[in-house]
């Protein structure tokens, strides 16, 4: 076969322009950081062996709503450095009602001074971010918070644009350069590009795995139709990384992680089918590839649940059923797959809602927040016992809420 | 190693460069450009549809006003509330508005206004390709929507974000121009991929993936609906 002079003249022309444009990307291109291990789960405080002991509840409270402000869902738990005159940060969203047009992300501190929460204040409201944007957002949801390897907090908040939940997108959020921690401020840096139909349908919920390089592993969501769960990635001053997906499975979502090997995590899902048990995805290779695994032995009630791993224990908050939110377990498993329930958090009536978990690991205890009626965001701080726990029913082991020394419980 | 498992790893973090992403600071900018562009365009084309030639004055007028309109700042303007519910066009979009916008300010051509150089019938060879461009974008928008509601194994958007994905785009976009000389600019379509192609390379615009940068669902449908009407035509041409 021949080809013209022109046609191979011009076929050169297109490989110089081509390999100008390689050039460029590569010279222009961040390069990828490896696959990070996760990092090491901190340390249980003199427990060796995680079977001899157990959790105990030392105090419980809720979390001051801003001012006049009827409802309250999905709170998000981070823990602050040390040096930080706060032992963590909450965040939620808080407004008339879910969805509603005044929902604006709220934050406060349980401060080490006075081992209590400060007052809540507003870090995000949708017409400020919209007019920094350059675009509107209908309406704010979850909150997911970070803190990066230079310190600043990232925050990730569910943005709709037209239509409910099911049009929602994922706003990244930064701490504002000169803001300190107690007087929060965050800026928008971008709304995460996940999806080619318009951006549409992408949300977050569950909290950040950290990476031993200073990145994350941020679990995320689609839903319109399909309920497919993705793992995103962020290196260690928060920029996006890349995108997996986790499941081939397309009816779960709210995805929680937990390392079970530097580089062998469990995502943990939310189950929407009628009956549902919570679902369970699993990656060898530190994220790049997913294979979907058996369910557990654990009922989900098509709601949120949180995973967090401490010591050489993996922790699970959920609502042990198939239908109701009512009650509030928190489980512990050696390895991921076998759970046995250690603590009854809630167990309220068939009214009641606790809903919408997340831990965090701080000033060597473990607290948990949730929703409470979506009124409130309840919380309670957990220590763990050494020593062989107690010949009792799981809902007799519930401790009372203590006063420790040093420690108050709040209204 | 499968193909499946070299597609998904593709795909995957740590394989390759980190994606780049556009700049902070040009995004407002870009959405505010984009949609006057292609709001304007539009305007030209319904114009066009509406009036013909007459309706020149009053639509380039109109044109103009909704461009403008969707310079306003914060919930005045018109990019405000388009970017809420669509984000941002595609550069191909803009391009492509670009196009109509120059047709009709140069030449009001009717039939290059209304066509955007897909119903351009220069000869047979460009004619071929024009339904090339026309049946890549349907198929690349078909795949892209199934692959929304994670109906493949893999995920294509995620490749959006490769370099490699870039470079492929960019040297398809060029493979007319190798194979059938300059001629091919006379193909309505034809200049405005190689510059979206090229403007992506540059900045990474709208979001550093490149399928954002070549299509968006609009400019699909749009491409649906001349895909469609070609192949009524073609029915029945052969009844």
């Amino acid at each position: 076969m021949v080809f013209p002079s022109a046609v191979l003249l011009r076929a050169g022309f297109a490989l110089c322009v081509l390999a100008a444009a390689w050039t460029l990307q590569i010279t222009q291109g961040p390069s990828a950081p490896p696959s990070a291990a996760a990092a090491p789960a901190p340390q249980l405080p003199g427990a060796q062996d995680a079977g001899a002991g157990r959790w105990v509840e030392v105090v419980r409270g809720t979390i001051p709503m801003p001012q006049g402000v009827p409802a309250a869902h999905a709170s998000t738990l981070v823990a602050m450095p040390a040096g930080d005159s706060a032992v963590l940060t909450a965040f939620w969203f808080a407004g008339d009602r879910e969805s509603a047009p005044n929902v604006q992300i709220a934050a406060s501190r349980f401060e080490r001074a006075g081992q209590g929460w400060s007052p809540a204040r507003i870090v995000v409201n949708r017409h400020a971010m919209g007019a920094l944007l350059g675009f509107g957002l209908r309406r704010l949801g979850n909150p997911v918070a970070w803190v990066d390897g230079q310190g600043r907090m990232h925050l990730f908040v569910v943005a709709t644009g037209w239509g409910g939940w099911a049009a929602s997108r994922v706003l990244h959020l930064q701490q504002t350069a000169g803001s300190s921690a107690s007087d929060l401020r965050f800026e928008p840096l971008r709304v995460l590009s996940l999806s080619w139909l318009w951006n549409l349908s992408y949300l977050v919920h569950t909290a950040p795995l950290s990476l031993d390089d200073g990145g994350m592993v941020l679990p995320a969501y689609f839903e319109l139709g399909a309920k497919t769960p993705v793992a995103l990635r962020f290196d260690s001053s928060g920029q996006f990384v890349g995108m997996v997906r986790m499941s081939q499975r397309t009816d779960l979502l709210q995805p929680t992680l937990l390392a079970t090997a530097p580089t062998q995590w469990l995502a943990l899902m939310r189950d929407t089918r009628p009956n549902g048990k919570i679902r369970v995805a699993q990656t060898m290779d530190a994220g790049r590839t997913w294979t979907d695994g058996p369910d557990l032995s654990l009922d989900n009630p098509d709601a949120g649940i949180s995973a967090l791993s401490v010591g050489a224990q993996h922790l699970l908050v959920f609502n042990p059923s198939t239908s109701s939110r009512q009650s509030l377990h928190l489980a512990r498993s050696a390895e991921g797959a076998q759970w046995t329930t250690e603590l009854v958090l809630e167990d309220g009536v068939p009214s009641q809602e606790f809903s919408y978990p997340a831990m965090a690991w701080a000033d060597q205890s473990l607290w948990v927040s949730y929703t409470d009626q979506r009124k409130r965001i309840a919380w309670q701080r957990l220590v763990w016992v050494d020593g062989a726990a107690p010949a009792a029913p799981a809902a007799a082991q519930r401790a009372p809420a203590l006063t420790a020394p040093n420690i108050r419980a709040m209204p | 190693m499968t193909l499946l498992s070299f597609l998904a790893d593709s795909g995957a973090w740590g394989v390759h460069n980190a994606p780049l992403l556009p700049a902070l600071y040009s995004l407002p900018w870009l959405r505010h450009g984009a949609w006057s562009l292609v709001l304007a365009a539009t305007v030209v084309l319904l114009g066009a549809r509406r009036g013909g030639e007459r309706a020149g004055g009053r639509t380039g007028l109109l044109a103009v006003l909704v461009a403008a309109w969707a310079w306003l700042p914060g919930p005045w303007g018109l990019a405000y509330w388009l970017g809420l519910a669509f984000q941002i066009p595609s550069l191909l979009s803009c391009a492509l508005a670009l196009a109509v916008l120059q047709r009709a300010w140069w030449r009001h051509e009717k039939q290059g206004v209304m066509g955007l150089g897909f119903a351009d019938r220069p000869h047979h060879n460009l004619r071929v390709w024009a339904e090339v461009y026309l049946g890549a974008g349907v198929l690349l928008g078909w795949i892209l929507l199934f692959d929304t509601f994670a109906l493949f194994p893999v995920s294509v958007y995620a490749w959006g974000f490769e370099s490699a994905a870039f470079l492929l785009v960019f040297a398809l976009t060029l493979l007319p121009w190798v194979v059938s000389g300059s001629g091919i600019w006379r193909v309505g379509s034809a200049w405005p991929a190689g510059f979206a192609a090229a403007l992506f390379g540059l900045g990474r615009w709208p979001s550093g993936n490149v399928w954002d940068a070549m299509l968006d669902p609009w400019l699909w449908l749009l491409l649906n609906g001349y895909a469609l009407r070609a192949a009524v035509g073609h029915w029945r041409s052969r009844r």
